[in-house]
């Protein structure tokens, strides 16, 4: 399971379709926040999903470079 | 292993924004030229559309048992009219523990007010079906949009946006007139691939509505609004490829109406 502020960010996107500035104001994050979340949150699932091990290797590298 | 595949760490959060049509025209162009010549970034997109077409599907979602869904009923209270009043709870739901569950519940009750045009939907998916099965895909066949919008001069009311799209793949194939629940539109046709994706064109109708996807008979259709005009997508590709379709016809009009 993705930790909350991930999960929490994937639902308002992808169930109920809330814009970023939607989502931001609903979670409170600023907007660069509720994208990088939400790039993490496509990503960790992507990893379970479509089961790519690069994009693993990738998310530790995004992972790294992100640091927020 | 090379590294070639990798998207690149700066452009990520670009292309998740491209994929929900949250990026700016200007960032918008940037990045598609970018993406032609980096197949990393390509892949990644495609991952993430891959992703979003799953998250999509119907199946994927969590059916809630009915007991819980009544109680969730109960508590949010009668359906309002419109899906504002159930974001303003949103908050509320989603700090409990039965956050998931209840994002799921309430995502199946909000969706039913996306469904509130089928009869507009189901008359787009006709002229789509129509206009593939009489053969008249077409009025004017060109794929040189400077050619096409004059083409509707002094032939309809109002002047629809005509962008060019073959560099996000979808090449124009022509224009053509056509009716809709009786009145006049202007129908601009592109492919992708084999396919053909329909764009019905009208003056906004004083209830306009939000933009939204949605599927009628198997065919996806993505439906919005911009500058007094109404659009409407349908084809038989993949919804995720229809929104791509979608983000790309509002980046690029923009674009043109800018002068970028």
């Amino acid at each position: 399971m993705l930790p909350e502020p991930f999960r929490e960010t994937l639902i308002l996107r992808e169930l109920e379709q809330f814009s970023y500035q939607e989502i931001a104001a609903t979670t409170g994050a600023p907007i660069g926040t509720v994208m990088s979340r939400l790039a993490r949150a496509r990503q960790m699932l992507g990893v379970l999903l479509l089961g790519r091990a690069e994009d693993a290797a990738f998310h530790a590298n995004s992972q790294r470079g992100q640091a927020r | 292993m090379t590294e070639p595949t990798a998207c690149c760490a700066d452009r990520m959060m670009a292309v998740h924004a491209f994929s929900d049509g949250e990026l700016d025209a200007l960032a918008s162009v940037e990045l598609e030229e970018h993406l032609r010549s980096c197949a990393g970034c390509r892949r990644a997109l495609d991952d993430v559309v891959q992703l979003r077409t799953m998250l999509a599907d119907p199946v994927l979602r969590m059916q809630s048992p009915d007991l819980l869904r009544r109680r969730v009923e109960r508590i949010a209270g009668p359906r309002p009219g419109s899906a504002s009043a159930g974001r303003g709870r949103a908050r509320d739901w989603l700090g409990g523990a039965l956050g998931g569950a209840l994002a799921a519940s309430i995502a199946l009750w909000l969706a039913v007010p996306q469904l509130n045009a089928p009869s507009m939907a189901g008359l787009v998916v006709d002229g789509h079906v129509r206009s593939l099965q009489a053969g008249h895909l077409t009025d004017i066949a060109y794929s040189d949009r400077h050619v096409v919008k004059p083409w509707f001069n002094g032939r309809i009311s109002f002047a629809p946006p005509v962008v060019d799209l073959r560099g996000q793949g979808f090449p124009m194939i022509g224009g053509r007139l056509d009716v809709l629940a009786g009145q006049d539109v202007a129908v601009l046709v592109y492919g992708r691939r084999r396919h053909v994706i329909n764009l019905f064109v009208r003056p906004a109708s004083a209830v306009s509505t939000a933009p939204a996807l949605e599927s009628e008979n198997g065919y996806h259709l993505a439906r919005w609004s911009a500058d007094g005009l109404e659009f409407w997508a349908v084809s038989d590709v993949d919804g995720a490829t229809l929104r791509a379709f979608r983000n790309a016809c509002r980046f690029r009009a923009g674009a043109v109406e800018t002068g970028r």
